[in-house]
């Protein structure tokens, strides 16, 4: 029930490139991926959710090559939030959250009770009742990035993989994005979720992999990773880090250079 | 905002074409009478009598080829603006359209047309054959539809180029005007022989088509999003351009270049269907034949005083309507 990254490479052109990658994605945790633009969180969660494939080492869900479990079964297993969020077409917001369950129907078949129900717990989980029924287009950006959310928790995957799903969202839905990622690890799911927000990946991740030129340069605890030294090493940013009741949390000072 | 369910609108869109098929039995510029028709219909009326000549070698065939080529421009429009997420996507853009002008156009020129029946479709269907794999290998390996749109765009100035100059190497009036009167999209003078090559391939094309409801929906999300829920691009790719190629390059051979009723049908009706990219396929179709059917009932009330071609009534038609989609467009940039 893992997902496995086993020494894999990625070179995108002459500029960008991934080296011998090598992490699992254990069940119960909700792990961070941070780093500075470029180093790779985006494609490293393009290449779990099988959109593109590793130029070297290999991919491993759940004891099985991706090749050999067919799209469809990938797309049970594993939910995808890209960074680019738009919708093409103004259907309503649930229809587009229908979409989720796409993996589970049959060709012409309708929805059955259990994707009503999968639907109706994503909208609730994402506060869209009262949107349910409006065509997107209708909707705040905010708004817009939490039906995504919803669309990949209709998909019921036990691994969830969002590339910055927070940006665009008010505090408080950030934080309900995030607790609702830590309650699908609390209840046997995994999540890998690329973040910007450093305090909010102090605060809700149980992992961080810290990523810097294709590397992963430390990985481990928030508050093991996510020091001084390391932020001012990798972001080049002056961090306060303190801990507190409700965890480690940090503030961006400066930039290190400045002092 | 309540919008009428997506059964109901599919059942009226059906019962919309086969009454406008029913319709364009009865009409025509013989002028006979219902009970004539109703005759010829049933069969009771004798078999040199001409009200079944007309029923059985004209009107039958027009209306038949007209319901199959409205079908596979309508179905073969919302497809393609479903793929490409672009709502001023038609079937031509792809090129086949222009390959089965080009090829029936050869057709006419060589005077094969003239010395047997099937030579123009064959030659249309081989234009449209050629120019599918040109496009293939151009956007069918790891391409996006940006590529295929390229890809069309190359082909169709190819095939343009390449009936203008045929058109200016023929030294002959006669098969110039042919030429202009085959390109403009007609369905007069189609045969029930004519039907019966084309209706194979334009339904097989529709049946392939209709498979790709899935895949379009899942695109609402984008191309990733699409991918993310099992979609394989590359398969949903083959399946359209194998579809629109079968479905409206035979059609194409058969009529001629039939304007705007790809373009225009997915519009009208995507609001009917809650803008869902699936729905749409089965309206679009029903509604491209209604389209078709309607507008060659109205070139027939016209004749025999005026011979509108259908073609130009089509566009003449969809024309506005771009203008008005157009600024919509614009509205929609500013807001």
């Amino acid at each position: 029930m893992t997902l496995e990254f086993n020494n894999v490479s990625f070179s995108y052109g002459a500029g960008f490139s991934l080296h011998d990658l090598s992490f699992c994605l254990q069940p119960g945790e909700c792990v961070g991926l941070i780093g500075p633009n470029g180093a790779g969180k985006s494609t490293i969660l393009k290449m779990l959710a099988g959109i593109i494939k590793p130029s070297g080492g290999d991919i491993v869900l759940d004891d099985m090559k991706p090749e050999d479990l067919g799209p469809r079964v990938i797309a049970q297993k594993t939910a995808y939030l890209p960074q680019q969020r738009r919708f093409h077409w103004d259907i309503s917001v649930r229809s587009l959250i229908e979409l989720g369950r796409l993996p589970y129907r049959r060709r012409f078949g309708g929805l059955l009770p259990d994707d009503h129900r999968a639907v109706e717990r994503a909208i609730e989980l994402m506060d869209l009742k009262a949107h349910a029924n409006r065509p997107v287009s209708n909707l705040s950006g905010g708004e817009q990035a939490r039906v995504h959310v919803a669309r990949a928790l209709a998909q019921d995957a036990k691994f969830i993989l969002a590339d910055e799903p927070t940006a665009g969202l008010d505090p408080a839905h950030q934080i309900s994005l995030m607790r609702c990622f830590a309650e699908h690890a609390k209840t046997g799911g995994s999540v890998l979720v690329s973040l910007h927000d450093l305090g909010m990946a102090a605060r809700w991740c149980d992992r961080i992999l810290l990523l810097d030129n294709g590397r992963i340069v430390m990985e481990g605890a928030p508050d093991m990773v996510m020091t001084r030294d390391n932020l001012a090493r990798v972001y080049g940013i002056r961090a306060h880090v303190s801990r507190t009741e409700d965890g480690l949390v940090i503030a961006t000072a400066g930039l290190s250079n400045d002092a | 905002m309540s919008t009428p369910g997506y059964p109901s609108v599919l059942s009226a869109l059906i019962i919309l074409s086969l009454s406008l098929g029913l319709l364009s039995i009865f009409v025509g510029p013989a002028g006979l009478t219902v009970a004539q028709v109703i005759a010829a219909l049933s069969g009771t009326s004798g078999d040199g009598d001409p009200a079944s000549i007309i029923i059985w070698q004209i009107r039958m065939p027009r209306m038949l080829m007209g319901a199959l080529a409205g079908a596979a421009l309508g179905l073969s429009g919302a497809v393609l603006q479903g793929y490409l997420r672009n709502p001023l996507a038609e079937p031509g853009i792809i090129g086949v359209t222009s390959g089965a002008a080009l090829g029936g156009v050869v057709a006419i020129h060589t005077g094969l047309a003239a010395t047997s029946l099937f030579a123009l479709p064959l030659l249309g269907l081989l234009g449209s054959l050629i120019t599918v794999l040109i496009i293939l290998g151009l956007a069918g390996f790891r391409g996006s539809p940006l590529t295929l749109i390229l890809a069309g765009v190359a082909v169709t100035s190819l095939a343009s180029a390449l009936i203008s100059l045929v058109l200016s190497l023929s030294d002959n009036p006669f098969a110039l005007t042919e030429i202009v009167f085959w390109m403009l999209g007609s369905l007069q003078d189609r045969s029930l022989e004519h039907v019966g090559l084309a209706a194979p391939p334009i339904l097989a094309g529709l049946g392939l088509l209709l498979f790709t409801s899935r895949g379009l929906d899942a695109l609402t999300l984008g191309e990733y999003g699409a991918q993310n829920l099992g979609i394989g691009l590359d398969r949903l790719r083959y399946l359209i351009v194998a579809g629109v190629a079968l479905a409206v390059g035979s059609a194409t051979a058969i009529t001629g270049a039939i304007g705007f009723v790809g373009l225009v049908v997915p519009h009208l009706l995507r609001p009917l269907v809650a803008h869902r990219p699936g729905r749409l396929l089965g309206a679009s179709l029903f509604g491209g034949a209604a389209l078709v059917l309607a507008a060659d009932i109205v070139v027939r009330l016209l004749q025999p005083e005026y011979d509108i071609k259908l073609g130009v009534l089509t566009a003449l038609i969809g024309a506005p309507f771009f203008f008005y989609l157009v600024l919509k467009t614009r509205r929609e940039l500013i807001s």
